[in-house]
């Protein structure tokens, strides 16, 4: 996996010991957190200051985290917004999407979790349009005919395994969480009492690996799955 | 405040009504007052007239000796109650009946002298006094008019009376009434009081009138019945969430504290598991409370305004291929029946996770006695205007005593609680069909009372393809 650059971003959360675990938190990860204790200020850097994502506290004393969003989005500054939150409802996050935030998290979160989500919106930031083939290693997915082939094989998959391969796939190098695969490929915005996620990822295994070719999708322990070609 | 009698709408419409009623009484008395008296008047004046035209037979020409002679005939004919009197220029009477001084010239209305000769019946006159020409005398021709005062004294007394009995009848409706609607509203304020003081269940007596009293007490009540229903929830809710979060946090205090009793075995090795253990126990409980949190936001009714037409064909399609795996996994089959084209009104995400909860329920407690294989099968198929879903399971099933159980909050049947889940699965899929107008049924699969089939309807409609 290719070395990730170090983000600059930027905190705005008036809870201190939530905003330190948060930097301490990804720091190991190279990034540099910078924390805005309140709406006012956080605006005022999120405005003012180049960042490569900015977090958001959805309640916060002085202006709230929607305002903070609409207003930033209002001046046509187009950083990449996460919105931490303990407003968990559905509503709620369709609320914070439509202010303009590009993902929603609700608290309490695994740091694995967000920092999967912070590469996630970086990545979406950054890339080109979807290809329409996308290639790993021997396995190649062609996305508007919707064929899966592995070293020439051609691999018969269901539509759920379909979309689950290429949302890893979109997301190739990347981690992925149980959660974001449940809102991306399920539509789940609950959380499951049984094993979804990894009842279909063993299928898509074993689908994709029929012999003694490497493993593709890889479990990260406590955070979630990365397809890659790790040879 | 209580309210006082007279400051009653009631009594304030009736005192108005009163009033109302005694200005028309009033108005109308004025018109027959004023008429009659008038037309009375009209007659008397008209005689009057009559009268001295017959004595001045010649006009303003008329030669005084021919008027005595005229007037002492007249008073000579039989008694009429015409008066008269006839007064040189001087002022000294010449001939007449009536000793009274000569008035100006013009009508009068006279209070009859005690001296004239029909006293005492006759007490008020109508008379006219008219020059007579050259002469330099004055005519005076009177009519009894006591009929005029006592028709005036009727009339008066009569509008009195009507005026009394009107304001006596009016304010004592008014009273009464005010009186009833202040009882009625007594009865609801106290009701309300002892709502205030705790007592959820007092509801405000109905009257058998039917009235808008009763309405507005039935509408109350109802309200009164539905806050009832919430308290109770939210009290049941409390003691729950108390329980089942103590539970997990007491778990977690005590491998702590174990943790803490030997410090020679505080070693990273052992740490680490521990912390990682302590984590997982804190996300089950937040899983826990995040569950209470979304059946309380179903339940609210607030995600009613998310609904649009669904594909619900796809909808069951999608997730039936979702739980098949994951049935697999357990050791169950799942068969499904869905017919093409099915589509609802309503929320996609809610009913996903609904129609999830009851496959994960009929996979994690739906599993068949060994060696039969467990199967749960599930169903959608257009039962006009409704679509019909159903997911039967032939696990042990639930007996029917303790369905309404099974669909409450934290109703799990296992009271050693030591299953997976929360609890909330079918209480959440209960509540979101709520939500969709519909209610879930539990029935046994098979006719021995064993699996369980939980049944979803649906209103909805199949395409015509």
């Amino acid at each position: 996996m290719e070395p990730r650059r170090g983000l600059n971003i930027l905190l705005i959360e008036d809870d201190a010991r939530s905003a330190e675990l948060v930097r301490a938190g990804l720091a190991p990860e190279g990034h540099a957190v910078t924390i805005a204790p309140d709406g006012r200020i956080g605006l005022l850097r999120a405005g003012g200051e180049e960042w490569d994502v900015v977090i958001v506290d959805r309640m916060l004393p002085g202006l709230d985290g929607l305002g903070l969003l609409r207003m930033l989005r209002g001046a046509g500054i187009a950083t990449p917004v996460l919105f931490l939150t303990a407003l968990g409802g559905v509503d709620d996050r369709v609320a914070g999407l439509r202010a303009g935030g590009d993902d929603y998290l609700v608290k309490p979160f695994a740091i694995a979790e967000l920092s999967a989500r912070i590469a996630a919106l970086i990545r979406r930031g950054s890339t080109k349009p979807a290809a329409t083939t996308i290639r790993i290693a021997d396995l190649e997915i062609d996305r508007l005919t919707h064929r899966v082939t592995r070293a020439g094989r051609s691999i018969t998959l269901k539509p759920r395994e379909y979309a689950l391969l290429d949302y890893l796939a979109r997301h190739a190098g990347e981690v992925v969480t149980r959660t974001m695969l449940l809102e991306d490929v399920w539509g789940f915005h609950f959380d499951p009492q049984t094993s979804v996620v990894e009842s279909h990822i063993s299928r898509l295994r074993a689908k994709l690996r029929t012999g003694p070719e490497p493993e593709l999708i890889h479990t990260i322990r406590g955070a979630g799955y990365r397809l890659a070609d790790e040879t | 405040m209580k309210p006082r009698l007279f400051r009653t709408t009631s009594v304030r419409l009736a005192t108005l009504g009163v009033g109302f009623a005694t200005l028309s009484t009033g108005i109308v008395f004025a018109i027959v007052y004023l008429g009659t008296l008038g037309a009375i008047r009209a007659t008397i004046d008209a005689d009057i007239d009559n009268e001295i035209a017959e004595i001045t037979i010649q006009g303003p020409t008329t030669p005084l000796p021919a008027i005595t002679a005229a007037v002492r005939a007249a008073i000579a004919a039989p008694p009429g109650g015409t008066f008269y009197l006839l007064t040189g220029p001087t002022g000294h009477p010449i001939a007449g009946n009536l000793a009274i001084p000569m008035p100006r010239p013009g009508w009068h209305n006279l209070t009859a002298p005690a001296s004239h000769p029909f006293a005492p019946h006759i007490t008020n006159l109508r008379a006219r006094a008219e020059p007579l020409g050259t002469t330099g005398a004055t005519l005076l021709v009177a009519e009894n008019a006591t009929i005029l005062v006592e028709l005036d004294q009727l009339i008066r007394r009569s509008f009195i009376l009507a005026f009394i009995v009107t304001l006596a009848l009016g304010l004592a409706g008014g009273i009464a009434f005010g009186r009833r609607a202040l009882s009625r509203i007594e009865a609801v304020s106290e009701a309300g009081e002892t709502i205030m003081k705790g007592d959820l269940t007092r509801r405000i007596p109905l009257s058998r009138a039917g009235d808008e009293f009763d309405h507005l007490a039935t509408v109350i009540n109802t309200m009164l019945a539905r806050i009832e229903d919430l308290m109770n929830n939210i009290r049941a809710v409390g003691d729950e969430i108390a329980h089942d979060l103590r539970s997990p946090l007491a778990r977690l205090r005590e491998s702590l504290e174990l943790l803490l009793l030997d410090p020679t075995r505080l070693t990273p090795a052992r740490i680490v598991p521990a912390i990682e253990d302590a984590i997982t126990q804190v996300d089950a409980t937040l899983a826990l409370a995040a569950g209470i949190l979304r059946l309380a936001q179903i339940e609210s009714g607030a995600r009613r305004t998310g609904f649009a037409p669904i594909d619900l064909t796809t909808l069951l399609t999608e997730i039936a291929e979702t739980y098949e795996a994951v049935a697999e996994d357990a050791g169950a089959t799942l068969l499904t029946t869905i017919a093409p084209n099915l589509t609802i009104e309503g929320d996609a995400t809610l009913l996903t996770q609904c129609l999830a909860n009851l496959l994960e329920n009929a996979i994690t407690h739906g599993r068949a006695t060994p060696p039969a294989p467990s199967t749960i099968h599930l169903t959608a198929r257009s039962t006009p205007p409704t679509i019909t879903i159903a997911i039967a399971d032939n696990g042990p099933g639930i007996p029917a005593p303790r369905h309404a159980e099974a669909l409450r909050r934290f109703g799990r049947l296992d009271p050693s609680r030591t299953t997976t889940g929360h609890g909330l699965g079918l209480p959440l899929a209960a509540a979101i069909a709520t939500l969709h107008d519909t209610t879930l049924t539990l029935t046994p699969t098979h006719p021995d009372s064993h699996g369980l089939t939980v049944t979803l309807i649906l209103n909805g409609y199949e395409i015509s393809g």
